[in-house]
């Protein structure tokens, strides 16, 4: 099983690798299953950590900084802090009711099937690569092939800004 | 033709007016005069207008240099009929939507401004969706339509039903977004590269499975169904049509949904399926790999109409009906997705492009009944047709195009899309189809009947009018004229349709860049 999905043992990198996907798959699993919404957020941040290494394990070194950045000390942050001075946050045992477990589960366990099935099946377009910044890489992209997504996400960024200052402004006195 | 960036910045006029007018209205907002009613309506309504110019004009130039496709952007987007097409539809109807927000009472006193910004933004989400070939640009254009399409549903921040209409519709959106781009990443892994023609190459090679290629285009099929409103992905429409403003709903059940199906069409064309002769768009299409995928879309087509015709039966609200309405006629549209031939192609160019008429002007009789101080149940619009002749006429005209009755639009898109299957061997789908639309001529006629034979009045002098104001009448005029004339002379829309298909063969004879 451990052989089919490409993980070698004896290989020190496959025991670390084992380690992040365990942190990343094991803390989303508290991040579901938790009935405290305090907890769950807490357990989220176990999830980008171990996402960011394995960014880092496959040589995406700027990948997992700015995961480590932005998810970790921004949007965790944020979510933190929206969980913390949302009033009586103990009080609201219903924001993580698990509703329909059966069904759920079952939803989610075809889902996974299906998934791993792709995973071990599809024969992968596999890049050999030597660790190396990739910086450089990156930046040419932004400014040569992926010029026109790069100037669309910042209109993006503009009306997603604006659209959050309107929801979260106070309502205009009525004339 | 590979031009530089500079040369490439002249095809991309519509957009970079988009995007100035965006500059310019929220410059305007900020720091215009204070007394400055409806003045960013109209910067935002003019800057519209003239991108709907410069797209009329860029079609010109690519129609007099004879099926010209511009590739931009080392081939990640193009410029051709086919995509200038849907910018056409979108565009129409972005301006349209300005237009009857203009006299809204409720967008003007909330903030217009931002009213504006957003519907901007998605205008260009829905430009650049048109014209990707590559899968990076279309995650970014399909959010850019989304995420303000979402602030766009609540808009009404007071308003239960619309911060409800909000929630849900980023809730299904953020999980449909997520499924697609689960889907995306595989074929990313799969290809190595992230143009649509590598895709194409890597599935030809054979490297996946038919079992795996179907999940990972499932996948994708979850987000571009939930942006079409196909079943099993249309449970949010309802709600959040109900619950938006009705501008916004009027825009999410046209151009949005326009957008959808022009990614849907380019990606599976690029990706699945190959013109038999590579000159002849127009012509007969070839599955690449497993055809399977046909019956699979011709599935969910019959299954979204039937949902939604059943469904608008038991519907007293008159939005509501719509919505499903609109579900019924996504599935209607994906009938000529199935048919592997340009006229398949060209019969939905055609019905999107008659079909967001009728509905805008549907959703605008509901706009104008609303402004005038009706309501949006069923039960509201009684004796309408007394109340307000000519709204009810056109109210009346929409609902019958919409079920497809001539000499209305509806009528001849849905000839040209029952022909297309026909031709193509697909006879039973088209009967289910025609057996759906003649289920939907009761829950249309409903309405009509609600109209015009309930609460007729007595003696003349009973009539309490409803004044629409000279403006909704106008726009409603300008709804009908296409609903009407091209069921009449609907020859040069088809010739349209049939030239933009023909001109955009998605796979270009070009061998694909090495990625390694």
């Amino acid at each position: 099983m451990i052989a089919a999905l490409g993980i070698r043992l004896g290989d020190p990198a496959a025991y670390v690798f084992l380690a992040f996907a365990a942190m990343t798959c094991g803390s989303a699993l508290i991040v579901a299953a938790s009935r405290n919404i305090v907890y769950s957020a807490y357990a989220l941040l176990l999830t980008f950590f171990g996402v960011a290494g394995l960014y880092a394990f496959l040589d995406a070194d700027f990948i997992a900084a700015a995961q480590l950045l932005v998810y970790v000390g921004g949007i965790l942050v944020l979510i933190l802090f929206g969980v913390m001075l949302t009033h009586k946050i103990r009080d609201i045992n219903l924001s993580n009711e698990t509703t329909n477990p059966i069904i759920g589960a079952a939803i989610a366990g075809f889902i996974f099937l299906a998934l791993a099935y792709v995973s071990i099946y599809t024969k992968w377009d596999v890049v050999e690569r030597t660790a190396s910044p990739t910086t450089g890489e990156i930046g040419k992209a932004f400014v040569g092939k992926y010029l026109l997504p790069f100037e669309a996400s910042s209109v993006l960024l503009l009306g997603a800004l604006i659209g959050a200052a309107y929801l979260a402004r106070r309502e205009k006195e009525k004339p | 033709m590979q031009l530089g960036v500079v040369e490439n910045l002249s095809f991309l006029t519509p957009e970079i007016l988009l995007t100035v007018t965006l500059g310019a209205v929220i410059a305007l907002d900020i720091g215009g005069p204070k007394d400055r009613k409806g003045l960013v309506a109209r910067l935002a309504a003019t800057g519209l207008g003239a991108t709907l110019l410069m797209v009329i004009l860029t079609y010109f130039e690519l129609e007099t240099k004879q099926r010209a496709r511009v590739f931009l952007f080392a081939d990640s987007f193009v410029v051709d009929p086919f995509s200038m097409f849907f910018k056409l539809v979108a565009g129409v109807c972005s301006f349209m939507i300005a237009l009857f927000a203009a006299k809204v009472r409720r967008i003007e006193s909330q903030g217009e401004g931002e009213f504006y910004t957003l519907l901007l933004v998605t205008t260009l989400g829905i430009f650049l969706m048109a014209g990707v070939t590559d899968l990076v640009g279309m995650v970014v254009a399909i959010e850019t339509l989304s995420i303000p399409s979402y602030i766009l549903a609540g808009f009404y921040k007071r308003d239960r039903g619309s911060s409800e209409a909000s929630l849900k519709y980023v809730l299904y959106g953020a999980t449909a977004s997520g499924s697609m781009l689960f889907g995306l990443a595989f074929l990313y892994g799969l290809s190595g590269t992230t143009s649509f023609q590598g895709i194409s190459a890597a599935i030809a090679s054979g490297r996946a499975d038919v079992l795996s290629i179907s999940l990972m285009l499932g996948l994708v099929l979850i987000g571009l169904g939930f942006k079409i409103s196909a079943a099993p992905f249309h449970m949010w429409t309802p709600d959040v049509y109900e619950g938006s403003p009705t501008a916004v709903t009027a825009y999410l059940s046209t151009a949005s949904k326009a957008g959808g199906f022009a990614i849907l069409i380019r990606l599976f064309y690029s990706i699945l399926a190959r013109p038999e002769v590579a000159s002849r768009p127009e012509g007969q299409w070839i599955p690449i790999g497993d055809p399977g995928w046909t019956t699979l879309v011709a599935v969910i087509a019959v299954v979204t109409m039937t949902i939604g015709n059943l469904a608008a039966y038991k519907q007293t609200n008159v939005k509501r009906l719509l919505a499903y309405s609109s579900i019924a006629h996504a599935g209607y549209i994906l009938l000529g997705f199935v048919v592997m031939h340009g006229s398949g192609l060209m019969a939905m160019l055609f019905y999107i492009a008659t079909y967001v008429f009728m509905n805008l002007g549907a959703f605008l009789c509901v706009i104008a009944v609303s402004e005038a101080g009706g309501g949006e149940e069923i039960s509201d619009f009684r004796g309408l047709g007394w109340r307000a002749p000519f709204l009810g006429f056109c109210m009346a005209a929409f609902l019958f195009s919409l079920t497809g009755l001539p000499p209305l639009a509806g009528f001849v898109g849905k000839v040209y899309l029952f022909a297309a299957l026909v031709e193509h061997g697909w006879v039973w789908l088209s009967v289910v189809a025609a057996l759906n639309s003649a289920v939907s001529l009761y829950y249309y006629v409903r309405v009509v009947k609600t109209m015009y034979l309930e609460g007729i009045p007595r003696r003349a002098g009973d009539v309490v009018p409803l004044r629409i104001g000279s403006h909704f009448g106008i726009m409603l005029f300008v709804c009908l004229v296409p609903t009407i004339l091209f069921g009449i002379y609907w020859q040069p829309l088809a010739r349209l349709a049939t030239w933009s298909v023909g001109a955009s063969a998605p796979v270009e004879a070009r061998p694909v860049a090495a990625h390694k």
